[in-house]
């Protein structure tokens, strides 16, 4: 059977049909692609504009903070780091203060090692901007001033620290110096065995876990170990 | 650099062997305290000896159940006075006495309770431990050397 179309309707008809049927196809198309675009973004953000490669002589701005961090890192872990690491990359201006608190409490200079310190407390709280840093070094100075000044250190705490972090963080499991720290100073005196030795100069604080603290009679910290 | 001789290291406890530091040399007290810093930077590359402390404090660990913290700050008092360095010589009358009473007793005249494992510490058999005794057994030698040049 044939059908006729008596009035010629029928063919706009068919090609109404078909160009809605493809503008529906490429608006779903669009939209696919819009919605899997966002999903992929989602999953692999794109590099923020900052980060992009910059050609010229000077990219002091780019991406030191990654570099300081990474150096920071390295030197947490024991590489080693001179001064011109830390002030040619001091991001936001923390090597000054804390320079100048260190030579403050040391009273002798500095050494490498009070960047050590210094530097060990950046990498975990340094943040965007300058209020984490300050937050940071104020953290570091509260950790620091746990430690003894009346050590045979005198007040050169960086070396104090240092000593005792090269003896004995390993055994308590930090892995850099201000882990370390922290431990340190979350010790709980509570129900340790206390001793007091050296006509009182000195006192041992031994948990059962192992873990001790020695401290100066007025409680300063001059190591931090376990048995 | 030539070595101070075994003599002046075994009045302590251990049968020590020369080291390469020559105290006995030295012409002046700075030398001296160059010597000391030497030492006292060659400490870094030994760490604590904790597992010879174990192995020793053996059976009888609630005897010696403080050796590790009495050995610790044992070794942190010695490093403490090698880290000033040359500003040892700066130091006042009561500085240098207060350093050479702490500094005088050896670690088991100063801890007798540790005497009995005296005899375990041997470079066979706490190789490490002796090791690293051994070192601090020198730098105090050699602070009490530089203390004494300092009262005369």
């Amino acid at each position: 059977m044939r059908y006729i179309d008596p009035d010629g309707h029928q063919t706009q008809l068919a090609d109404y049909l078909r160009n809605a049927a493809n503008k529906i196809q490429e608006s779903a198309r669009q939209i696919t692609e819009s919605l899997t675009r966002k999903f992929q973004d989602t999953l692999n953000p794109p590099l923020e504009k900052e980060q992009e490669p910059v050609k010229g002589p000077a990219p002091y701005f780019i991406d030191k903070g990654a570099v300081t961090q990474k150096t920071m890192e390295q030197y947490a872990t024991g590489a080693e780091l001179t001064f011109d690491i830390v002030s040619t990359f001091d991001i936001v201006g923390v090597s000054v203060p804390l320079k100048l608190y260190m030579n403050e409490v040391s009273g002798r200079g500095n050494s490498k090692s009070d960047y050590v310190i210094g530097i060990g407390s950046l990498i975990l709280t340094r943040g965007k901007g300058s209020g984490p840093a300050k937050i940071a070094l104020n953290e570091a100075k509260q950790l620091v001033g746990n430690w003894s000044r009346s050590s045979t250190f005198g007040r050169n705490l960086s070396n104090l620290i240092k000593h005792a972090f090269d003896g004995h963080g390993a055994s308590v499991g930090a892995k850099d110096v201000w882990q370390y720290l922290r431990k340190a100073a979350s010790f709980n005196k509570k129900g340790a065995k206390r001793e007091v030795f050296e006509n009182g100069t000195r006192i041992r604080y031994l948990r059962k876990d192992g873990t001790y603290l020695i401290t100066d009679a007025n409680g300063g910290f001059i190591s931090y170990g376990r048995n | 650099m030539a070595h101070i001789s075994s003599p002046m290291l075994t009045e302590g406890l251990f049968l020590m062997e020369e080291i390469k530091i020559d105290a006995t040399k030295a012409n002046s007290i700075e030398q001296l305290v160059d010597d000391i810093v030497q030492i006292y930077a060659e400490k870094d590359y030994h760490p604590f000896p904790r597992e010879d402390c174990k192995k020793i404090m053996g059976e009888h660990y609630e005897k010696n159940v403080n050796l590790i913290p009495h050995l610790d700050l044992y070794f942190s008092d010695i490093a403490g006075y090698c880290s000033w360095g040359r500003k040892i010589l700066k130091w006042s009358n009561n500085q240098v006495r207060e350093a050479e009473n702490r500094l005088k007793k050896t670690f088991f005249e100063k801890y007798p309770q540790y005497k009995m494992v005296k005899h375990l510490i041997t470079e066979a058999n706490t190789p490490d431990l002796y090791r690293v005794m051994r070192i601090y057994e020198t730098m105090r030698k050699l602070l009490l050397r530089v203390l004494s040049q300092l009262q005369a």
